[in-house]
């Protein structure tokens, strides 16, 4: 994130494709914040912004975060943390998504 | 409203990639061949990639392409660096001054090693962050040799990557075998790789076959338990998304399970609406090249996501991903 103006850095994961000049890169990302939330808070996990240089923050509520670059990154530290990968084929990951507003 | 012609890659600015693969002795050279003489190769290289020592390190002229020659290593690995590197200088276009030509190269053709892993190559392209940017693997095609043993293609683990990571299957020499024999492994070819066009070729002229599904049905009745549990493993399945389909929710449904299932997902296509416009995903394993918007008459097709691979259940990947439909 630019600590200037906060806007997210441009990053390289395949996933985050150069935003159009419509969009808005800020409220796209927060959206994404939001979704990924809902998902890992099935799991004990957070997600916040990563700050300067980092895409997001994953933590454990137990105090122990980690900074990552991308959605790669994210789902590592999940499975890192966890010690199992989070596996979207499991009831509680998709089942999660019923519940968006 | 006309839908015009334009391919789905026709936005697509990168050096577009061909990987001819194949097993030691399938026929690749002779493919090519066929194809350098046959087809107008216009702005485009060959690279061919030898196990052995004993290539040629010019750059020869042949016919109407140029070619590189990579030897005494397999571009997968040992000569991965090379490679790489050979790949940059086409993107900075010093290459085609060293060619001798004004041509911008739009076009790479890569004839890998009979021992190389198409995916390995795959993997070194699409995790560099700029060449993934300048370069685009468009299309594997794989060789297999047809007077080879079937017991050989179903139970060397090589061949078995090559055939499921394929877009395009030729069975080479059909001349030399039994019609028999060519329905026997067309058969398996199916089943091993249910969305592969496959062809059959002679002395490196292809042609389409097709068959109707009936005949895999029979061949696969035909088959030993053991062999039945492992061609049943293989899975190919289309989901079709909904023209709404949120683009957030797709990219973190893709990116979990390619992270989970990454090793058993071996290939992933799509045609997907993100918020700039319709776009084209393509992947093998976990490794999704970079994206790049289509033509705006691809906006009214039909959107999906084809998943290609082994070991999964069909049926609990079709209702993980009501997370995004």
């Amino acid at each position: 994130m630019c600590s200037s103006c906060g806007y997210p850095e441009v990053s390289e994961y395949w996933a985050d494709f150069p935003a159009s000049r419509e969009s808005n890169p800020l409220r796209d990302k927060l959206e994404r914040l939001k979704k990924l939330s809902l998902v890992l808070d099935r799991y004990g996990l957070t997600c916040d912004d990563g700050g300067a240089g980092y895409y997001l923050q994953i933590g454990n509520k137990m105090g122990r975060t980690e900074l990552v670059l991308d959605l790669e990154g994210l789902w590592q530290e999940a499975e890192n943390m966890l010690g199992k990968p989070i596996d979207p084929l499991d009831v509680g990951f998709h089942g999660s998504n019923k519940t968006r507003d | 409203m006309v839908v015009t012609k334009l391919g789905i890659n026709s936005l697509d600015n990168r050096i577009k990639i061909t990987i001819v693969s194949g097993y030691l002795g399938a026929g690749k050279t002779t493919y090519l061949q066929h194809f350098m003489n046959h087809q107008v190769c216009k702005n485009t290289v060959l690279l061919v990639n030898e196990f052995a020592q004993d290539g040629v390190d010019d750059i020869l002229l042949s016919g109407q392409l140029p070619v590189i020659n990579i030897s005494d290593g397999c571009i997968c690995c040992t000569k991965k660096m090379e490679f790489l590197e050979y790949l940059r200088s086409l993107c900075n276009r010093k290459t085609s001054k060293k060619l001798g030509t004004s041509e911008v190269i739009t076009h790479l053709v890569v004839e890998t090693s009979g021992v190389s892993d198409p995916a390995s190559i795959y993997d070194g392209v699409v995790k560099d962050l700029s060449l993934s940017k300048h370069i685009l693997i468009e299309k594997i095609i794989v060789l297999v040799d047809s007077t080879s043993d079937l017991s050989e293609l179903k139970e060397e683990p090589l061949i078995n990557n090559q055939i499921i990571s394929a877009d395009e299957l030729i069975l080479s020499k059909v001349d030399l075998i039994s019609k028999k024999k060519g329905r026997v492994l067309f058969n398996f070819l199916r089943l091993a790789n249910k969305s592969a066009m496959i062809f059959s070729s002679v002395k490196g002229e292809k042609k389409l076959l097709r068959s109707k599904d009936k005949q895999s049905v029979i061949y696969r009745q035909s088959l030993g338990p053991e062999e039945k549990k492992q061609l049943d493993k293989i899975f190919a399945l289309k989901i079709k998304l909904k023209q709404d389909t949120n683009w957030n929710d797709l990219v973190i449904w893709l990116s979990a399970l390619l992270h989970c299932h990454g090793k058993d997902i071996m290939r992933v296509k799509g045609l997907v609406m993100s918020p700039n416009g319709p776009i084209f995903i393509q992947g093998i394993k976990n490794h999704i090249q970079k994206l790049q918007l289509l033509p705006e008459e691809y906006a009214l097709k039909q959107k999906y996501l084809l998943l290609i691979g082994r070991n999964i259940d069909k049926d609990s990947i079709k209702a993980s991903a009501s997370f995004v439909n």
